[in-house]
């Protein structure tokens, strides 16, 4: 009789146990990471339980004093400490590579302690391209939030004066729920630096055809006349 | 009321009252509580930086303790029994040794319900005055004063109710390993071996189901293989059912059915494993 | 099966496995016993010779290797079984915060008993174990006596009809010893059936209507008190108010009838009696 019991309680766990994997609603926090990654990942969740995030946390504290000394390499150890505990942290791929392509490049830049310039433009460019490779990272575990490709593409356009890879993220991020819509005309500008009216033009065309309801769309017309005048192109015919 | 009824509440009524006089409860809830207090000591620059440190910090900190506390609990509470002999004036009434196993977790489960709550309303404490500085010290602020907006979001985000959700998918988490002490206990004849094998699947629940899919994916494996670790998914638990916690601290606002998966998920899981405890306790001889 | 019986063991093996698969120990081989309602029988023997054990195998927490026990027609070890066993163990814990009387409370509630049973029951435990003077102070003011009447007491409290009791006096005071020999007899008298153990063997002669000697596992005799003890020659003839001489006199008139061996020796008091005596 008690086996029975025993027998029932354990299948009808088992069952229960296996219906739930099965309806399991949402995907595990970065699910669509390689399984290396993942493995990785959830070793640490395992081993630091609870404290995963302090501990991140306080590698992101320890960030901010390294930023308030000038502590360069510091401040890059901290932040991938806190990237690689907690990776689901939008902040710290955000704020981080904040910190080293524009903090970080930039007071080398300026810094007057040194008085050669071609070594201040080569750290310059070096703590760009190590925030640039930050973010790159962060959107493996972000792929789909747009606030990393806005910043991908500020970089790019900014940091690194290259207009071709700042409009492919800026453009990929006005994809992504909750881009704000002057993500979308940021892709058109950094394509208007590249030199191809005809492009420009056919992507604004395009931005308003798709959406007509959007909150700038008075601004984007006032752009179109404003590019159509500018270029040899007759504003009443269809784009090329 | 039901002898059933009567056994199950005097026995767990008797196990709180256990655990409430050992220390086990005090050397974990203790050093929880002054963790908690250091809090005001971490100032991070942004406000959503402070946020988030002043919900990690103290989720983290119920979470480690609270662990410690379901495992170690557990795992002394039928070693105490066992060594203080009480096992043989208990299980001599006419008790069902289910009954016996249902009620200590019960008693613990009621003492890690009531560990999280003052732990919850120390972190809802050390939260008022978290706020109450930092706006104190904003508002002071000629330089950058924040706008009516930005303070409502941040005593939003402070005082989200979502976070009450993540402490109860954090108490499920726990009662699960309770479960699974409990089951290991009724082999164990050491609480230090109860203890380790609790925290290695702890860890194991945190990896089984990435490994799973790996070896599953895997194509050189063997099909016997393939049935161990398929085995063996079923008996391990699969801690990613808690994630849900991770996801509100990082700033998620889910509703109540965002509870289901993980009170399905640890009652089913609590099911077998009472079922299997049962087993091995009913067959188990005390010399 | 014999309903009667208030414990019926047949053919009873226990063995204990030793580890890394050695060979097994016999604790208790081919046992069998039968005890009728209401009365008090002895387990003597030395350690280890298998006395708890039996006990052991009558509540359950060990399982025959052969052999069967029935406790008032229940198979022993199921719930109904234990039910009509109440257990005294030797080296009885309880939890040191609690009163006495929250500890019947509490050994009531686990047998299952409702607030309203348990009000009618607690009194007369008190009253036989007479625990009412320090009922309400929390037990790590108690003595060894009275944690023993503490025990007994929860052994009582679900009112079962067979009493195991392993070493009930050991460690007790003789006022202690008194007591609960007065209980067992009390119990007897309501139909209760006793098996106990014990190594003080005059304490058991006393009490026990009927006794068997263990030894390595074994029964090696079983009976009555006064089957076992009986010697059919012999005789015991007491005397007081007689002189030195008349004593000689006495002892030649003995030999007259035909006496064999004639020993006469001035009697004293017992030690046990003394402390009785002054300690009353």
């Amino acid at each position: 009789m008690k086996i029975v019991f025993c027998l029932l309680l354990l299948i009808l766990g088992f069952w229960g146990k296996r219906f739930f994997e099965e309806i399991k609603p949402q995907p595990e926090l970065n699910a669509y990471l390689p399984l290396g990654k993942r493995f990785e990942q959830q070793l640490i969740r395992g081993v630091l339980g609870g404290w995963r995030p302090v501990v991140a946390d306080i590698a992101w504290l320890r960030v901010t004093t390294s930023w308030e000394n000038r502590q360069w390499n510091r401040l890059y150890e901290n932040v991938r400490i806190a990237t690689r505990t907690q990776p689901e942290s939008l902040l710290f791929w955000d704020m981080g590579a904040w910190h080293l392509a524009w903090n970080a490049s930039l007071a080398e830049r300026n810094n007057r302690l040194e008085a050669r310039i071609e070594v201040r433009k080569e750290k310059e460019l070096y703590w760009a391209e190590k925030g640039k490779n930050l973010l790159e990272e962060g959107t493996i575990y972000h792929p789909t939030h747009f606030k990393l490709w806005l910043q991908l593409g500020l970089l790019h356009q900014e940091r690194r004066h290259d207009y071709v890879s700042a409009y492919e993220c800026f453009l990929k991020s006005s994809q992504f729920n909750g881009a704000p819509s002057y993500v979308a005309r940021m892709a058109g500008y950094a394509l208007e630096k590249q030199g191809d009216p005809a492009a420009v033009l056919n992507y604004w065309e395009k931005l308003l055809e798709k959406s007509p309801d959007r909150p700038d769309r008075g601004l984007i017309e006032k752009r179109l006349l404003k590019l159509k005048k500018e270029t040899t192109l007759d504003p009443l015919k269809p784009i090329p | 009321m039901s002898a059933l009824y009567l056994r199950l509440s005097t026995l767990t009524g008797l196990t709180v009252r256990d655990l409430l006089r050992q220390n086990v409860l005090y050397l974990i809830l203790i050093p929880a509580a002054l963790t908690l207090l250091t809090l005001p000591l971490f100032t991070a620059l942004t406000f959503e930086e402070q946020i988030k440190f002043m919900r990690d910090f103290c989720y983290g900190t119920m979470s480690i303790f609270g662990l410690f506390l379901a495992i170690i609990a557990t795992a002394q509470s039928l070693s105490n029994d066992l060594e203080q002999k009480t096992i043989f004036t208990i299980l001599a009434k006419p008790l069902n040794r289910w009954e016996y196993l249902v009620s200590k977790g019960m008693g613990i489960g009621l003492i890690l319900f009531f560990a999280l709550t003052i732990l919850t309303v120390l972190s809802a404490g050390l939260f008022a005055y978290q706020e109450k500085s930092l706006l104190e010290a904003a508002i002071g602020n000629a330089t950058h004063p924040l706008s009516s907006q930005e303070l409502q979001r941040f005593s939003d985000q402070l005082w989200s109710p979502a976070l009450l959700m993540a402490v109860l998918i954090l108490y499920l988490k726990l009662i699960l390993m309770v479960g699974f002490t409990l089951l290991f206990s009724t082999v164990a004849s050491s609480s230090l071996f109860t203890i380790f094998t609790s925290l290695m699947i702890y860890l194991i629940g945190h990896l089984q189901s990435t490994a799973r899919e790996w070896v599953m994916g895997s194509e050189g494996l063997s099909v016997g293989m393939k049935w161990v670790v398929g085995l063996l998914s079923v008996i391990l638990p699969d801690m990613s059912f808690y994630e849900g916690a991770e996801r509100i601290l990082l700033g998620a606002t889910p509703g109540l059915s965002y509870l289901i998966p993980p009170l399905g998920y640890t009652f089913f899981n609590l099911l077998w494993i009472l079922g299997l405890s049962t087993w091995i306790f009913e067959s188990r001889e005390f010399r | 099966m014999n309903s009667s019986l208030s414990l019926q063991i047949r053919n009873v093996q226990a063995r204990y496995s030793l580890a890394w698969n050695r060979k097994a120990m016999v604790a208790l081989d081919d046992f069998s016993l039968d005890l009728k309602a209401g009365e008090i029988f002895a387990l003597l023997g030395p350690n280890g010779s298998g006395k708890t054990t039996l006990f052991k195998l009558i509540l359950g927490f060990l399982k025959p290797k052969q052999g069967s026990i029935l406790i008032q027609g229940e198979k022993a070890g199921t719930r109904k079984a234990r039910a009509q066993v109440g257990y005294l163990p030797e080296n009885p814990y309880f939890p040191k915060y609690l009163t006495g009387r929250e500890i019947l409370e509490t050994y009531g509630g686990l047998s299952g008993l409702s607030r309203g049973v348990l009000k009618d029951r607690l009194e007369p435990i008190l009253e036989l174990t007479q625990m009412s003077s320090f009922a309400e102070k929390p037990l790590h003011t108690y003595s060894k006596g009275m944690i023993q009447r503490v025990s007994l007491g929860q052994a009582l409290i679900h009112d079962p009809q067979l009493l195991l009791f392993d070493e009930p006096t050991t460690g007790l005071d003789p006022q202690g010893v008194d007591l609960m020999k007065e209980a067992m007899k009390k119990l007897r008298s309501l139909g209760k059936t006793i098996l106990f153990t014990s190594h003080l063997l005059e304490q058991v002669e006393t009490v026990a209507d009927r006794i068997a000697i263990l030894y390595q596992g074994k029964k090696l005799v079983e009976g009555s008190m006064n089957e076992l003890l009986k010697e059919n020659d012999a005789a015991t003839i007491q005397v007081k108010g007689l002189s030195e001489e008349q004593l000689s006199g006495v002892k030649g008139a003995l030999y007259d009838f035909g006496a064999s061996a004639v020993e006469v020796t001035p009697r004293s008091g017992s030690l046990e009696n003394l402390f009785r005596r002054y300690t009353k």
